[in-house]
């Protein structure tokens, strides 16, 4: 069983990434922290129990799981707007002109911190590379390559087969190679 | 550019970009991650016991069964009683007497004594 010591440094050496990944896959920064907050809080109550070396491959699957829920709640959220949306009376509608207004001049104060923190020229041609790419192929890709995970392990995480992990790996590399080579990056 | 100096190449990338985050974010992730150990100490140091067994979900589906168990029960009973009354009919149905004497005032009186 792990420690809790154990746990935290396991935590605070992958939390990073985590949230990097989730960056990638939802596409906001106060969501990809929410996810990671759910990740978190999964492992420590339901697998605390765990030895330590089976930590990392399961909280990867609970991580690409928090991203699952994150959208299939933002599908039920859009479900809900889209249907209650039409009863809204005009005025409802000017005030929500004027927070998404007022939401639209915070949002580039929120997101700001992220995007300054990527100074890296290269870095941000590779995380547009990144966003062009299939969800299945990034997430294959990042848990392959990023996390380190073997076959078995991605294919467990994404809850799909072996081969499907080596054919998405295979054309996320082959997608970025052309990225980068159109963008005229060399290593 | 070959396969492993791609993927060799986009790691460092990342691996630069998870290292260089804001300062904010390491910060709020560290807090979620003393947050979430906060919350987990009680499982991470005591040894489950027989009360880790009442979860949210095992005792709704406990109640579930409990529940379809009654309702089973309740119609078996249902049944039986049906049935009895339905022997009960057809018995006087079929009967040689005229199903109207049962009616009759007379036979009540008679049908007490015969219980006493």
């Amino acid at each position: 069983m792990a420690t809790t010591r154990e746990i935290d440094t396991f935590l605070a050496g992958v939390e990073r990434r985590a949230f990097k990944q989730a960056v990638y896959a939802v596409q906001d920064h106060h969501s990809a922290l929410d996810v990671v907050q759910n990740a978190m809080m999964k492992l420590v109550e339901r697998y605390g129990d765990r030895p330590a070396e089976e930590l990392p491959p399961l909280f990867q699957r609970i991580l690409q799981n928090a991203i699952h829920d994150h959208f299939r709640r933002s599908k039920v959220r859009d479900f809900w707007v889209r249907l209650v949306s039409p009863l809204r009376d005009k005025d409802d509608e000017h005030a929500e002109t004027l927070e998404s207004v007022a939401g639209a001049m915070e949002a580039p104060a929120r997101e700001n911190p992220e995007q300054r923190s990527v100074g890296n020229e290269h870095l941000a041609l590779i995380e547009q590379a990144l966003a062009t790419l299939p969800a299945r192929q990034r997430q294959a890709f990042l848990l392959r390559y990023w996390e380190e995970l073997d076959v078995a392990e991605t294919a467990k995480a994404m809850g799909c087969s072996q081969g499907s992990v080596k054919t998405h790996c295979f054309r996320a590399v082959a997608a970025l190679a052309t990225w980068l080579r159109d963008k005229g990056v060399t290593p | 550019m070959n396969e492993q100096e791609i993927i060799a190449y986009v790691r460092r990338a990342l691996d630069e970009g998870a290292r260089d985050l804001d300062g904010a974010t390491v910060a709020r992730l560290s807090a979620l991650r003393h947050s979430a150990l906060d919350r987990g100490q009680p499982r991470l140091r005591h040894h489950p016991g027989v009360l880790a067994w009442v979860q949210p979900r095992r005792a709704a589906v406990a109640l579930a069964l409990l529940v379809v168990l009654a309702f089973a029960g309740w119609q078996q009973a249902r049944q039986a009683e049906l049935a009895r009354v339905v022997e009960t009919d057809l018995s006087l149905l079929t009967g040689e007497l005229p199903p109207a004497i049962y009616a009759d005032r007379i036979f009540g009186l008679w049908l007490k004594g015969y219980r006493r």
